[in-house]
């Protein structure tokens, strides 16, 4: 499949897949689904931030519906997320991917900026609780 | 910008990511940086943004999936099969059209097949039965057949001619008119609200094989026209197709 986006963007739309779904295998059928289905269109696209955009959106679409993981994921951040609401974890997955500058973030999400900050800002003290609750002061200390 | 603002946008701030702030939300942090009551909440986002973030970079692409991707090259230029070659666009707007065009070509043979020459003047004759008041024609309580001799008295016509079956039908009223000229006769019939129509074949370019009925409609009406040599007999009503075979079945009995 020839796809205009490099390994580097792939890795992060991976990341970004893997933190809404749980789950590695899901992450990667529902990346893999994403990028066949806008493999045509992405071309059509003047610039790389609206062929991320589209895939992050068809990424979240898909993750929507994505079965929910059978065995919990062993890295601490993935299972955090998993405990947030979806606009939570859409939002915080895309700021941390770091795939899109915020306010194209924002317009992917199909959400305005303000909404964005109050969803990451709740989004960012549920995750807190999460990993404190899972006896990890720092989720990175998990891994 | 209001400290409200501030605490709102710096949310959207992740300091390990740069180029991925809004001139607004760079903003907002400058000025959560100054305000005493933001300040510590944004050292707190920084640094569990720090952590997180450290702990979503260590996340790489199984390298099997670039395989997999290139593979799927293979998978996604194969021809569509089935259902997923149907649902293409390219393809529906292909059996759109194609359905179009058939239909319009079936629509195009069967309006041909109903054709026949100097249908448009006849059809002009049935269109006069709306534009009528009722006042035009002359009363004449007779039977169909009894009006041979008065329209060739008073107006000199020659050409009356009633199809076999509609003689003994009881008239109305009768008239002459003429349309382009040439003189066309009609009668008002009660029965069925019929009005017979009777008029020189050649003068209206009809041409018809001998003593064969051919049906049409025309808004509300239904008409059936008739040609013996050179004279025509036009019946019509209100009605449809089917109500108009049944009257001209009914004739043959």
């Amino acid at each position: 499949m020839d796809l205009p986006i490099s390994t580097e963007d792939l890795t992060r739309l991976f990341r970004f897949a893997l933190l809404l779904t749980g789950d590695e295998g899901a992450a990667q059928q529902v990346l893999y689904d994403a990028c066949v289905d806008t493999a045509a269109r992405l071309c059509s696209y003047r610039n790389e931030d609206q062929q991320l955009a589209c895939l992050v959106g068809s990424i979240r679409q898909k993750a929507r519906v994505a079965t929910a993981p059978v065995v919990a994921d062993p890295r601490a951040i993935v299972r955090g997320f998993i405990t947030l609401p979806e606009e939570e974890r859409v939002a915080l997955a895309g700021l941390y991917t770091g795939l899109l500058p915020a306010r194209l973030l924002a317009e992917a999400l199909k959400m305005s900026l303000e909404q964005m900050g109050r969803a990451l800002k709740s989004g960012r003290e549920r995750l807190e609780r999460a990993g404190l609750q899972m006896g990890e002061p720092s989720l990175e200390q998990a891994l | 910008m209001k400290s409200e603002e501030a605490a709102v946008y710096m949310q959207s701030h992740c300091a390990g990511l740069p180029g991925t702030e809004d001139p607004r939300i760079a903003k907002a942090v400058r000025v959560a940086e100054k305000d005493p009551a933001l300040k510590p909440e944004l050292a707190r986002l920084r640094e569990q943004d720090g952590r997180n973030l450290a702990a979503v970079e260590q996340v790489m692409l199984p390298p099997a999936f670039l395989g997999k991707l290139a593979a799927g090259h293979a998978e996604a230029a194969r021809p569509f099969s089935g259902k997923a070659f149907f649902a293409q666009p390219v393809v529906l707007a292909i059996i759109i059209g194609a359905v179009v065009l058939l239909g319009w070509g079936g629509v195009s043979l069967w309006n041909r097949s109903q054709d026949f020459p100097g249908k448009d003047s006849v059809m002009r004759m049935v269109e006069v039965n709306d534009e009528m008041t009722g006042m035009e024609m002359e009363p004449k309580k007779d039977s169909a057949a009894a009006l041979d001799d008065w329209f060739f008295d008073k107006y000199g016509f020659e050409d009356y001619y009633l199809a076999p079956g509609f003689e003994n039908y009881q008239t109305a009223g009768a008239r002459l008119f003429k349309q382009d000229g040439q003189p066309v006769a009609q009668v008002a019939v009660p029965d069925h609200n019929m009005v017979f129509f009777s008029f020189k074949a050649e003068d209206f370019g009809l041409s018809l094989p001998n003593d064969q009925w051919r049906t049409f409609r025309d808004g509300d009406w239904v008409a059936a026209v008739v040609q013996h040599d050179d004279e025509s007999f036009m019946v019509t009503f209100r009605g449809s197709g089917s109500d108009m075979d049944s009257l001209l079945q009914g004739l043959k009995k």
